[in-house]
């Protein structure tokens, strides 16, 4: 490898060796296309022309990369942090491209004019914001998991690890990221999300972009970037009052409320109300909430909760609101005199299943019946503030003192700071920079740069690289080929971190490929995840497409965890129209006006009768029936149509790898059906159906109608992912309208119910994902665990282990002469045949079940009939949960155990019959 | 390989790709001025230079046509499985759980065809097998079951569970595929993942052979998700996985007791597996499969790749020509279907130090559906079973049962590939033209192989072109010895045939072979 190309390497972020030393500025491009000047990359990103006044040209190609802006516009920046900063900006962080411009100065006039400088900055912000805020594990778990995800990574350095990036390579990839220094004294959790939320704002080149990040994202991400501000997390004593609850988010059943302690939380954290969010699934869940209930007017209180399913409201130790138990949406309340101040409370809700909800409503002196306000609301949590935080106090001499010096030194001529009496303008310049040609290794450039000049911290390589440049600085004023104008985009943005372009970058070649994720568990391999390749990007999107990414961060994948950032016009503007020249071969073709017979044709060949693009590809608002590609509704808007056919015909040549197959293989159309196999015809139609966009009709095949089971004359069977029954579930549905599923898992009868059977539309469409519920209604579900077991007493706990683990074998089944199932099962020595049969009576519908056991075992065995409430019933038999009667026949006499029913089963010749009857 | 190499080899890659390079092309396009059509003639024109199937389906055809076997208005026949019966009925089972037995499906054409319903709502049957005794077999996802129809009515009514040790947690990745039955009567079963990474309930990503009397034995780890089982000739068993996770691209692999497959996913329970001993070391990410199976005695890289959107995107159903001629050339090859490109790959296999390894040639394309089941009779024609549900399939149709015969025309193709230390012995279906043959400017011979590693697939990486330094027409006018400098270990050798010709002057029908180079043999000649 030649000298020059080993030293563009360097300079452009790919070590091939790690030659970065610390306090080196880091590389300003993690990719540096061949066209584009090591030194002239380095001119720009240090911005040498904000203080070397560069020609008109020049100008244009350097665009000068102004530091951040400061004062009201900029970031909220700490006093201890600047204080510490100007001191030494490698030191805090090591590569900034900050110079030191006060080397020169004695230590005490340099203390002085540090203290000046951070008395200016300081009353350029304003009001301070930089106040205290409650740390949230589950805001900084989020937050870590968006950093990794969304695409900060690409630039900055990863801190979680990936399977199969070695230490020494994560080390490596660590030293080329664009460096984030100690942000932990730097500022607080708002400020810093505030800055995420528009970073254009107070850094306009761009190198920062958008993410589009909504407050909770970007106050998740701060949290995390500032999670060494949180040392109060593991010390209660640490704790501070803020505003908002304490929740604990619980995924279990715990309808008894000690069950509460028995779960571990899933997410614990921080909301302002008594949001039933995070939530990840609707049924088995519960959230207690803890804080305080702030009372400025004492006196008589009534509290009331309403929820679905049950509540129960805590003051202190006083049970003030008994809502319990499972039930649509119930109001119960609860009086008690409460004094002024702060009432500690706990709140918990939980939910079986089906809908849900819940509201906290006060009325009291002076207060008409309501919901409880965010503002009476407050909870203990660790506080989160800025390391090393201190009493700071103005003074207006040093104040206007570092003015002076903010322009006289040159920091003005980077950092724009806007306060009371306008922009601050630099009173320093330094010699043009067409006249430091002969002079490249004086000035910024000398080994001992001089007092009064900034010293930037640059690599040996580096200064070579701006030397070299030096040399031929006149050649700058030229104007640049559109080509190099892009490869100078691309560079400056770091647009080649998650993009290749003619092969050029992306992840692979940066190393960071694996923390580029898919969402969830979309099936889309490497084009799930690694953002799309540029390579005649311009011959490929309509120019206005691309605009609308560039400026909007449009996401078209909603697959893909990377997001496509904003850069702001001024930094990419020009790129749509400068990519359109320099990758299209001829001007985008105009559309034909599309006859309806192409229309036509177009939706049947995208539909389940023609192609069935659907399987694979999201029409608009509906999914398709299989992956997550790209929305077909989109296509036109985003596409040429010169490539759109192209692509059809072969799209492993133009996406390498590309999981979209061809239907044209070899330009000959495999559907010979529709508009007589004629490819360009058919491709013309598919295009002409694209082009009505959102308004296309839906192609068919693409809406999952109901496939209900309708059981005719004999029972029918379904062995499938039934909800409630398993993953191995046999569902039967009988013609008596009465059905049932056995867990051959479990060994257990799971579910009996009533009306129609089941809906296949789950299991029969797209890939079969997911339990389906049953259809009808009367859905009585029986005890979860082993219906039989042996036991040493009659009030032995019954055990909680698979069917399986305790010997349980399922044998199969047999059909009888009127088709029904006769369910054969083993338990150890005991084989069990177990036949279930509808009784269909004119008013009451019924379920009768033999079950025949041969066989011996040791000790007594017992079968589990029921758990829940049950009561015997007057006459005889059993009322369980208010709703099924059981009656049970052949055994011993069953045994009210707790909540539990069990028979102990008499063997007589090693053979016992037991038959149970459901009417319900 | 360290990754500054792969990244030197990704480059290559990209900038051997058209779309980055073809200066003429982009010239050509711009001086046309396009139409639709023009478009896509340009489209086409370029890709025939680096075109690899030349044959259509209707070349295809000449030799081997195909049967569509019509099916009933409401039947939803995405078959997973087939077995042909004593009585010659064709059990089919479908991914929806019915197993229909199809009468007169040996018709051509199928003029008079029945189906009768024997069995419904079981879970999604993939695999089908018979001893012959009344009983049938079929796999479902939770279970091995066999069936009987006691009352002849041709209904089952008796369904017996053989084995269920696997579990399955209601994952729809956690699909079950059922081999026929090996020398031994075991049924062999190869069980996907809990999705594409990793297992979360016993034996997922396992192969367990069942024995007659129903006992499971825990046979290969490593699996990740399977498309097909089935036996070569000698009855060692076989099965495709599919590109993923620690599968750069599909393949065809032995399934040879005690060895690990290439995914760690499932390793987990080799503590259910006391018979295979201690988990196999955990393979290196990024690393490549030759380099891995050295360092990893149990691992056993796939004997065939089938490289990717080039052969094949979703291998599937494997059948063995037993019928020793009845099929045409290619007695004892192997016939591996594609479900997303719809069609069926022929494979050849040979062994290298004890190792199978061969190559993929494309067979037949042009099927109605995604191909799943593949099934070889012994009247020597082949049953394919397709569907496009949730993975989108050239074919167009939902689902399809079609029948692929052959008509006794002998087309010329390349009949076998094997290794050799210094390059490759090819033979043909036909006597070959000597004089093209014998031209080293008749081939095209690249080399490259996929990255070895925990994400998903792979790009073509580290490819090398070796020179072609002698063509030798063998003895018997049918073969030829090509000598090369710079055979890859580990590699896909890719062969293209553009010039080699019969006596007869015609061009191979399929002029291209892709061998997996895991081994390159040993010895002279």
């Amino acid at each position: 490898m030649a000298a020059t190309q080993i030293l563009r390497n360097l300079v452009a972020g790919i070590c091939l060796v790690s030659a970065r030393l610390m306090a080196d500025i880091h590389p300003p491009t993690l990719v540096l296309p061949r066209t584009v000047d090591a030194g002239e990359q380095l001119l720009s990103a240090l911005a040498c022309a904000d203080c070397h006044q560069a020609s008109p040209g020049a100008q244009v190609r350097l665009m000068p990369r102004t530091g951040p802006r400061l004062g009201a516009d900029g970031p909220r920046l700490t006093s201890q942090f600047l204080r510490q900063w100007l001191q030494n900006p490698q030191a805090i962080k090591p590569g900034t491209s900050m110079p030191d411009s006060l080397h020169g100065l004695p230590v005490v006039e340099r203390a002085d004019a540090i203290e000046d400088l951070t008395h200016f900055l300081m009353a350029a912000q304003g009001a301070n914001t930089n106040s205290a805020v409650a740390a949230d594990p589950f805001k900084i778990a989020q937050g870590r998991k968006l950093y990794h995800e969304i695409g900060c990574v690409a630039c900055h350095s990863p801190v979680d690890d990936r399977d199969g990036v070695s230490a020494s390579e994560a080390a490596r990839l660590r030293q080329m990221s664009v460096p984030l220094g100690d942000l932990s004294r730097k500022m607080s959790v708002p400020a810093l999300a505030q800055f995420l939320r528009d970073p254009l704002k107070s850094r306009p080149n761009g190198r920062m972009p958008s993410f589009n990040l909504t407050p909770r994202d970007a106050e998740a991400i701060a949290m995390y970037l500032l999670r060494a501000q949180a040392i109060g997390l593991e010390d209660p004593s640490k704790a501070q009052k803020f505003p908002g609850v304490r929740y604990q988010y619980f995924e279990a059943n715990l309808r008894d409320e000690a069950d509460f302690d028995k779960v571990v939380p899933t997410i614990s954290g921080v909301l302002d109300d008594f949001r039933l969010k995070p939530r990840s699934r609707e049924d088995e869940v519960g959230y207690r909430f803890t804080g305080f209930i702030r009372v400025t007017e004492p006196g008589e209180y009534t509290l009331y909760t309403r929820s679905d399913d049950g509540s129960r409201l805590r003051i202190g130790s006083q049970l003030v609101v008994d809502n319990w138990g499972e039930h649509g949406t119930a109001e119960k309340s609860g009086g008690l005199v409460l004094a002024a101040g702060d009432h500690a409370f706990q709140l918990t809700w939980y939910n079986g299943g089906g809908e849900s909800s819940l509201e906290v409503l006060w009325q009291g002196p002076g207060i008409a019946k309501q919901r409880l306000p965010k503002s009476a609301l407050f909870q203990m949590s660790a506080p989160m503030e800025p390391l090393g935080g201190e009493n700071f106090t103005l003074d207006a001499t040093r104040t206007s003192r570092g003015r002076e010096r903010f322009a006289s030194v040159g920091c003005a001529s980077c950092h724009e700071v806007r306060d009371s009496t306008g922009l601050v303008a630099s009173r320093w310049t330094g010699k043009p920079l067409n006249d430091l040609k002969g002079q490249a290794d004086q000035g910024c450039l000398a080994t001992s740069v001089k007092a009064g000049l900034p010293k930037y911290a640059l690599s040996p390589e580096q200064r070579l690289a701006l030397q070299e440049t030096l040399r031929r600085v006149e050649q700058l004023s030229q104007l640049l080929e559109p080509a190099q104008q892009i490869d100078h985009t691309l560079a400056r943005l770091n647009c080649l971190a998650c993009h290749s372009r003619d092969s050029m970058g992306g992840p692979e070649i940066t190393g960071k490929s694996p923390w580029f994720a898919v969402v969830g568990d979309a099936d889309l391999g490497d084009e799930g995840r690694i953002p799309p390749h540029l390579t005649q990007v311009g011959g490929k999107l309509n120019s206005n497409w691309l605009t609308n990414v560039l400026q909007r961060g449009v996401k078209t994948r909603p697959y893909m965890a990377t997001k496509m950032p904003v850069f702001g016009n001024a930094n990419v503007g020009a790129l749509p129209a400068l990519l359109e020249k320099v990758d299209a071969t001829q001007p985008a073709p105009v559309d034909p006006t599309f006859s309806n017979r192409d229309v036509k044709a177009g939706w049947k060949l995208v539909g389940a009768e023609g192609l069935s693009c659907i399987a694979c590809h999201t029409f608009g608002r509906h999914k398709s029936l299989g992956i997550p590609a790209m929305d077909l509704t989109q296509m036109h808007q985003r596409l040429r149509s010169d490539w759109f056919q192209k692509y059809l015909v072969d799209p492993a040549a133009l996406r390498p790898g590309t999981r979209m197959p061809t239907f044209w293989p070899e330009g000959r159309a495999v559907n010979r059906d529709i508009l007589n196999g004629e490819t360009a015809a058919q491709i013309q139609a598919i295009w002409a159906f694209l082009s009505r966009g959102a308004k296309a009709d839906v192609p068919a095949g693409l809406i999952r109608a109901s496939k209900e089971i309708v059981v005719g004359k004999e029972p029918v069977i379904y062995r499938n992912f039934i909800e409630g029954a398993g993953s191995r579930a046999i569902g039967v549905g009988y013609p008596e309208r009465t059905h049932l599923a056995f867990d051959a898992n479990d060994l257990r009868l799971a579910l009996i119910w009533q009306g129609s059977f089941i809906d296949m539309a789950r299991h029969s469409t797209d890939r079969g994902v997911g339990f389906e519920p049953p259809l009808g209604d009367h859905i009585y579900k029986l005890p979860v665990g082993p219906s039989f077991a042996v036991l040493n007493l009659p009030d032995a706990p019954w055990p909680t282990e698979s069917a399986k683990a305790m010997g349980g074998k399922f044998l199969g089944y047999t059909l009888d002469a009127k088709r029904r199932p006769v369910f054969h099962y083993r338990l150890g020595d005991v084989l069990i045949e177990d036949l279930p049969e509808p009784k269909a009576a004119e008013f009451e519908v019924s379920l009768q079940r033999t079950i025949t056991l041969k066989g011996s075992h040791p000790g007594t065995l017992y079968f589990r009939a029921a758990v829940g409430d049950i009561k015997p019933r007057p006459g005889g038999g059993w009322l369980v949960d208010g709703e099924v009667k059981l009656s049970i026949r052949g055994g011993a006499t069953p045994q009210l155990v707790g909540k539990e029913l069990r028979v102990p089963i008499l063997f007589r010749e090693n053979q016992a019959v037991l038959i149970e009857e459901f009417v319900w | 390989m360290n990754t500054i190499s792969t990244r030197k080899h990704l480059m290559k890659l990209w900038s051997a790709h058209p779309i980055s390079a073809s200066p003429t092309t982009r010239k050509a396009v711009a001086a046309v001025g396009l139409t639709l059509q023009v478009a896509l003639a340009l489209a086409m024109g370029s890709m025939a230079t680096a075109s690899i199937r030349a044959a259509s389906a209707d070349d295809e055809a000449a030799y081997y046509p195909m049967v569509t076997i019509p099916i009933p208005q409401g039947v939803v026949l995405e078959a997973g499985g087939i077995q042909v019966m004593p009585d010659q009925r064709v059990a089919v089972s479908t991914r929806l759980g019915d197993i229909y037995l199809v009468e007169g499906a040996f018709q051509n054409p199928p003029s008079n065809v029945k189906f009768h319903h024997y069995a419904r709502g079981l879970h999604e049957v993939l695999g089908l097998t018979t001893r012959g005794d009344g009983w049938l077999y079929a796999t479902q996802r939770g279970e091995l079951t066999r069936m009987k129809d006691v009352d002849g009515d041709l209904r089952a009514d008796l369904f017996e569970t053989v084995n269920d040790s696997w579990g399955i947690t209601g994952d729809y990745h956690e699909y079950a595929f059922g081999s026929k039955l090996d020398p031994d009567g075991n049924i062999w079963v190869v069980l996907c993942l809990t999705g594409s990474f990793s297992s979360e309930i016993d034996y997922r990503g396992w192969c367990l052979r069942i024995t007659p009397e129903g006992m499971a034995i825990p046979t290969c780890s490593g699996i990740r998700s399977p498309g097909g089982i089935g036996t070569n000739s000698l009855g060692d068993m076989f099965y495709t996985d599919n590109q993923g996770p620690w599968n750069g691209s599909c393949g065809l692999k032995h399934l040879k007791p005690g060895t690990f497959m290439g995914h760690p996913g499932g390793n987990k329970w080799f503590g259910l597996a006391p018979n295979l001993g201690k988990p196999s070391a955990e393979p290196v990410s990024n690393s490549r499969w030759h380099i891995e199976a050295k360092r990893i005695p149990e691992y056993l890289p796939a004997a065939v790749i089938f490289p990717y959107n080039k052969m094949g995107q979703s291998a599937s159903g494997i059948a063995t020509d037993g019928t020793s001629g009845k099929f045409g050339p290619f007695a004892n090859q192997l016939f591996v279907g594609d479900q997303t490109q719809s069609t069926v790959m022929r494979v050849y296999l040979e062994k290298v130090n004890d190792r199978y390894q061969g190559a993929c040639f494309p067979f037949r394309e042009g099927f109605a559906s995604g191909c799943l089941s593949v099934e070889m009779m012994p009247d020597g024609s082949m049953f394919v079973g397709g569907t496009d549900r949730g993975w989108g399939a050239r074919g167009g149709k939902p689902f399809a049962l079609q029948r692929l015969l052959w008509n006794g025309r002998v087309p010329f193709e390349i009949h076998e590939m094997r290794a050799r230390s210094d390059g490759f012995e090819l033979t043909f279906t036909q006597p070959v033209d000597a004089a093209t043959v014998a031209d080293v400017a008749s081939y095209k011979l690249s080399t490259y192989t996929y990255l070895y590693r925990a994400e998903y697939g792979s790009p073509e990486v580290d490819a090398t072109k070796p020179v072609i330094r002698l063509a030798v027409v063998g003895a018997d006018g049918k073969s030829v010895r090509i000598v090369v400098d710079g055979l890859q270990e580990g590699h896909i050798h890719e062969l293209h045939l553009p010039g080699v010709r019969s006596t007869q002057g015609k061009p191979l029908l399929h002029a291209v072979g892709y061998y997996t180079m895991n081994q390159i043999p040993s010895g002279t000649r």
